[in-house]
């Protein structure tokens, strides 16, 4: 009975907790959960290049896209896809995970040059552009890559372009395509960078996407 | 009869001590447990949007959500941002009380490299 007694008195009883209070609040609470990647390889709707000297000069039927910083004889390359032609579409809630121009070299590249991408501020058209009438380009340089002296034909260069990319699927920034320059215009008897055209039997342009929605 | 007290008397000792052992590992602190409902209001009904802006080295910078209710302005949007196993971004807002337009672009911080992503969370109290 003592035994008894004693357990009553130390034994656990029934449990016990300090107060709990649940303070409650308007919640609204929402989860998007992205899929996997999709890729999309575009090839360009649009190429040109002007030419300073030329001023007057459309090349959209070219099979080759020239940049040069000669001082003289500069040249600029433009070029556009049409990202609605994607399948499936890019919503306008993706996410770019990457987005690269692929360009290929036509000719032996004889100076490494670096040649930078921006985009382009106001249309233009193939068969039209020129070096009067060219498009203003962003003062940012989207991307900018070196082409090495001594690059082949068929070297392929690549410029990152996710963030135009971006801003063009979710409507920031109007789809103009870009401009293709080189870093440092004015040079004398500058060398001239060769890539292939839409136009051409092989190495086309291309821009691969990548995106989540 | 002499042989079992003995083995008896120990069994309630042991009885004893096993419980003294027991309790004190026990908390003995005194309160009260309540439970209860209480409705929790939710301000949007039919879904947000997002739209990304990323920048040149890939990473996500800002995110525009819009579709907000209009019910939901005075409230505070916090937007999170995972790569599936845990936060790899995110970023708050204060949803104006007057002149409230639907849409809010939020900072995020850190700001994630785009192909990270893979969930967003968007979660707003109040108003």
């Amino acid at each position: 009975m003592i035994a008894v007694a004693l357990l009553h008195a130390i034994a656990p009883g029934p449990a016990t907790a300090a107060v709990l209070t649940v303070t409650s609040a308007d919640l609204t609470a929402y989860a998007k959960t992205y899929g996997t990647p999709a890729t999309c390889t575009l090839s360009a709707t649009a190429d040109s290049y002007v030419n300073k000297v030329l001023s007057g000069t459309n090349f959209g039927t070219a099979t080759t896209l020239l940049v040069s910083p000669d001082s003289t004889t500069t040249e600029r390359t433009f070029i556009r896809f049409d990202l609605a032609s994607c399948a499936p579409a890019i919503p306008a809630g993706a996410i770019i995970q990457s987005a690269s121009l692929r360009l290929t070299v036509a000719l032996l590249i004889t100076a490494t040059r670096t040649v930078e991408l921006r985009s382009a501020l106001a249309s233009w058209t193939e068969t039209g552009v020129t070096w009067t009438n060219q498009p203003a380009a962003a003062s940012a340089v989207t991307a900018s890559t070196s082409v090495l002296a001594g690059s082949t034909a068929g070297t392929v260069v690549t410029w990152t372009a996710t963030s135009d990319v971006q801003a063009f699927v979710t409507g920031a920034s109007s789809n103009l395509g870009w401009r293709l320059s080189d870093s440092a215009e004015g040079v004398v008897l500058g060398p001239i960078l060769t890539l292939s055209s839409r136009e051409a039997s092989s190495g086309q342009p291309q821009l691969v996407v990548t995106y989540v929605s | 009869m002499t042989v079992l007290r003995p083995l008896a008397i120990g069994a309630i000792v042991a009885t004893v001590v096993a419980g003294v052992a027991f309790a004190t590992s026990i908390p003995t602190t005194v309160g009260t447990l309540g439970a209860g409902t209480a409705a929790v209001n939710a301000c949007d009904s039919d879904g947000l949007t997002y739209r990304y802006a990323v920048d040149t080295s890939g990473k996500i910078t800002t995110v525009t959500v819009g579709s907000i209710a209009l019910a939901c302005a005075g409230g505070t949007l916090r937007l999170t941002l995972t790569n599936g196993t845990a936060s790899v971004g995110s970023g708050s807002i204060a949803l104006p009380s007057s002149g409230f337009s639907g849409s809010v672009s939020i900072a995020l911080s850190p700001a994630p490299a785009s192909d990270q992503v893979t969930a967003a969370y968007a979660v707003i109290e109040g108003p």
